[in-house]
């Protein structure tokens, strides 16, 4: 049924979706009432009747840094495959586009999620200490995939804060995580140190980029309260005597 | 139309709405009701307010005669 409500513009969820659901609830729908909810929803779109309000520009912020971030995240592992050795120099980018992504969490999204991301702090600071352990194959696969839960679990955080539904999130993860290690993470592991030949292994890196750009863009399109700008709670209409 | 003859009797939360509108127009579906809804209450004829028991209702605005002035 929540599916069916999502087909509504956000204007008008966020204006009738709590009360729609339970008068669904109690008044539970016939498929002639699907159809009608549906053809509701086209009409919704085709003749907004809710107003929206302009998200403040404030609230692009968390959009930005994420889509800077991937950005920068992509053209240093670009360079790998084109300039190879070259593209050490631009290696330094990699820790601040993580910092950016960090920021782009924050807001009231914060709250609700704190916990989850201090445990990808925490991976990514165990794969630190692992990365500087002498290389065996045990190390690297412990730190390999520490990074890759680490990455992708912070994708996802962003995913959902960006409006991304469960799908949209899974495939964002496979395509951009998943399918890369999948393919990198076998060489990765006989190459130990990585030559300049070899280096084109990291350009499997350049779709984690990419996906943060894509939910960068929905963040700041939508916008995204900040930390400091919580979104306010509904009020109660005021109630008038008869 | 038939939901401003409905709240003439006084505010009604959305469940009662449908009710009384579906007996008055046959079968109503609740996107039709809110597509209505919402109209209206863009054309300030009706309101948002809450029942007694505090939910959530609609009554007719002060232009349509629904609220004492």
């Amino acid at each position: 049924m929540t599916r069916l409500v999502r087909l509504y513009p956000r204007a008008w969820r966020d204006r009738y979706e709590e009360e729609f659901l339970a008068l669904l609830s109690e008044r539970p729908p016939t498929f002639g009432d699907l159809v009608d909810m549906v053809r509701g929803a086209v009409d919704a779109h085709l003749n907004p009747q809710a107003d929206s309000e302009p998200s403040p520009w404030t609230h692009r912020i968390p959009g930005l840094l994420a889509l800077i971030a991937g950005a920068m995240w992509s053209t240093v592992f670009l360079a790998f495959v084109f300039v190879q050795n070259d593209a050490w120099a631009l290696a330094g980018l990699v820790p601040l586009s993580l910092v950016l992504m960090f920021l782009s969490l924050p807001g009231d999204y914060m709250a609700a999620h704190g916990r989850r991301i201090v445990i990808a702090l925490g991976v990514v600071g165990l794969c630190i200490v692992i990365a500087n352990f002498p290389y065996s194959g045990v190390t690297a696969v412990a730190g390999i995939a520490g990074c890759l839960i680490a990455l992708g679990g912070l994708l996802t955080l962003a995913a959902i804060r960006a409006g991304i539904g469960p799908s949209g999130r899974w495939l964002l993860l496979v395509l951009a995580v998943v399918l890369p290690a999948a393919i990198g993470f076998p060489v990765a592991l006989g190459l130990g140190n990585i030559s300049e030949e070899e280096s084109w292994v990291l350009g499997l890196l350049v779709p984690y980029g990419l996906a943060w750009v894509l939910v960068g863009l929905r963040m700041a399109v939508r916008g995204s309260p900040t930390l400091t700008e919580l979104p306010a709670s509904p009020t109660e209409p005021e109630v008038r005597p008869a | 139309m038939w939901i401003l003859v409905a709240l003439r009797d006084g505010p009604h939360n959305i469940v009662r709405l449908l009710d009384e509108v579906r007996a008055m127009d046959g079968r109503v579906g609740p996107g039709t009701l809110y597509g209505a809804v919402a109209r209206l209450e863009r054309l300030e004829l009706i309101e948002a307010t809450t029942n007694g028991d505090g939910r959530q209702a609609y009554r007719l605005t002060e232009q349509r005669g629904g609220v004492p002035s």
